[in-house]
């Protein structure tokens, strides 16, 4: 279920400033690619996401999801966001069911399923989000944690079953622990499912953690797309869009600057730490070191 | 004034008092010094929150007292005069904001305080300067960004003369340009204005900026330190929910792996000063 954007503008209307949000975004995303979007504050990477389900329709320009053109006003959105599930930044605040199962029973229940089928798709999605149905389910959302409900909330969604993952800053606010575990759970999903997913973060730590491709965001454009690793080769140009890279890639620049050979892709805490012990054992890794 | 600026006591918190067994705060003995720069680090659920908001009265302890420049925060007395020398910015910049100009918003605090009005124009000068937003002052707030919004606010406690910053995971909703605003801010002004600061976060390399990081757990301090001695303490801190920045983890790594470079490495100079040394 290939997404295509073309061209897209959009500008929320109301407002005296006319900046527009989305100054012409081209983007492609493949089937079963795990795409990250980044971009400081105000860049319009939350605006370009809401676009992916139809939640807002371009000014101009077109966004194609499996086919279907979304600024098409007989499009069956209804449809589409079955297919595209959209997690919102702290989606906690969007629950409201009495219980943990109504809760994430909300949106298969309004997909016509036979209830027996709903009852299953619950239950799998809170298993997939690391919940015990029989213990969480019949609880009131309210009284859990903020990280359990933030995983209810992306239960509610993994219950439609949907194609394509949209989360937007899913982490935000939680603790080391919390991301790594909500984290966890998204990418595990993917490598069972197959799912396409586009995660919007600021944490650059995460994204080159988890995803293949990155698109950076400035002003509503696209800046800078391509493999992660890549395009944290770019620290100069990154910097120049107020954004950082992983403070692992800065080492690597920097050790290579004094002469230590250390791949300059490197993005992880483990591939540093393996490609510095394989100098090191090397004796010329070690003499250049010690010269 | 002697002894520290802020002293607590045993405090123990619980919030409903119908059930006992839930604590937030359980015993805890904590000192803050004046122009001390404090990182308080927990787990979502810990109690770093609940702490933050004794610190000026917004909580009072169930058990225990809490003392700012030896008053009590109990007595009813005292909670204007604790809550002008302590100061707090809260997580979400949208919620603080009140005015819609910026040095309107500036002076709110003092306003409300009945400082004089020509002392108040002099105090929202001088704290926005400090902040570096003087060229900011006629615009609208919900035009800023998120980071110059949070430095709007810490102004705004500045304005009433505090003797103590304290950010309750302020930095927690910015992106990573918003955080380096508020953490630069935050240390400059406690070097350059002697400010004391209390900076409760999850991010562990913005607590590497600290003078001493207190780690909560369930309700206790469980470990504090410098950042060097609480940082060796990896699988401690990873058992609680945290974990250390990723240079100290690499530096961790490689030190067990017997490189000679220091465990409790906290930046990438360190790290390749280590690793090449420099003839």
């Amino acid at each position: 279920m290939p997404i295509l954007i073309e061209k897209l503008e959009y500008a929320y209307s109301g407002g005296a400033e006319s900046t527009p949000a989305l100054a012409g975004i081209d983007l492609a995303i493949g089937d079963g690619e795990f795409v990250g979007i980044i971009g400081p504050t105000g860049s319009g990477k939350s605006t370009l996401v809401q676009h992916l389900n139809g939640l807002l329709r371009p000014d101009r320009g077109r966004v194609l999801v499996d086919g279907v053109d979304l600024a098409d006003r007989h499009a069956d959105l209804r449809a589409i966001r079955q297919k595209v599930g959209l997690v919102f930044q702290y989606p906690e605040h969007q629950l409201f069911e009495e219980t943990v199962l109504e809760d994430v029973a909300f949106g298969p229940r309004n997909l016509a399923i036979p209830p027996d089928i709903v009852q299953e798709r619950v239950v799998r999605a809170l298993i997939t989000v690391g919940l015990d149905p029989a213990e969480i389910g019949p609880r009131s959302p309210f009284a859990l944690s903020g990280g359990q409900m933030r995983r209810v909330a992306l239960a509610g969604v993994l219950a439609m079953e949907p194609q394509v993952l949209v989360l937007d800053e899913p982490a935000a606010g939680l603790d080391p622990r919390g991301r790594r575990d909500i984290l966890g759970h998204i990418q595990r999903l993917r490598a069972e499912r197959g799912i396409t997913v586009v995660l919007v973060s600021h944490n650059m730590e995460e994204v080159a953690r988890l995803t293949d491709r990155l698109v950076v965001l400035n002003a509503g454009r696209v800046v800078l797309e391509g493999p992660t690793r890549e395009v944290f080769g770019q620290s100069d140009l990154l910097r120049q869009n107020g954004l950082g890279v992983p403070s692992i890639t800065r080492l690597a620049a920097e050790l290579r600057r004094r002469g230590m050979k250390v791949p300059a892709d490197v993005v992880t805490v483990e591939e540093a730490a393996g490609a510095i012990l394989r100098l090191w054992s090397s004796p010329s890794g070690q003499a250049r070191a010690h010269a | 004034m002697d002894g520290p600026l802020i002293r607590l006591e045993q405090v123990t918190h619980r919030y409903d008092p119908g059930r006992p067994d839930q604590v937030a705060l359980d015993g805890v003995d904590l000192e803050v010094a004046a122009g001390e720069f404090v990182a308080v680090v927990g787990a979502n659920g810990s109690g770093k929150s609940t702490l933050a908001k004794h610190l000026n009265a917004l909580l009072l302890p169930t058990e225990g007292a809490v003392r700012v420049a030896g008053l009590d925060t109990r007595d009813p007395g005292a909670a204007w005069e604790v809550r002008r020398m302590v100061g707090m910015v809260f997580q979400n910049p949208d919620n603080q904001i009140v005015a819609t100009v910026v040095e309107e918003d500036v002076a709110f605090g003092p306003e409300n305080l009945g400082v004089e009005p020509s002392t108040i124009r002099a105090r929202v000068k001088e704290a926005l300067a400090m902040v570096r937003m003087s060229e900011f002052r006629a615009r609208a707030p919900h035009l800023l960004s998120g980071g110059q919004k949070q430095r709007v606010a810490i102004a705004g406690i500045l304005a009433m003369r505090p003797r103590c910053l304290v950010l309750d995971e302020a930095t927690s909703m910015l992106d990573p340009s918003g955080r380096d605003e508020v953490l630069n801010t935050i240390r400059r002004l406690n070097k350059d204005e002697g400010l004391t600061v209390v900076h409760i976060t999850h991010f562990m390399e913005e607590a590497g900026a600290a003078d001493r990081v207190v780690v909560m757990d369930r309700g206790r301090v469980v470990l504090q330190g410098s950042p060097r001695t609480v940082f060796t303490q990896a699988r401690r801190l990873e058992r609680m929910g945290l974990e250390v920045p990723p240079i100290t983890a690499l530096a961790g790594i490689l030190a067990a792996a017997g490189l000679p470079i220091s465990a409790a490495s906290l930046s990438v100079e360190e790290v390749v000063d280590a690793l090449c040394p420099s003839s």
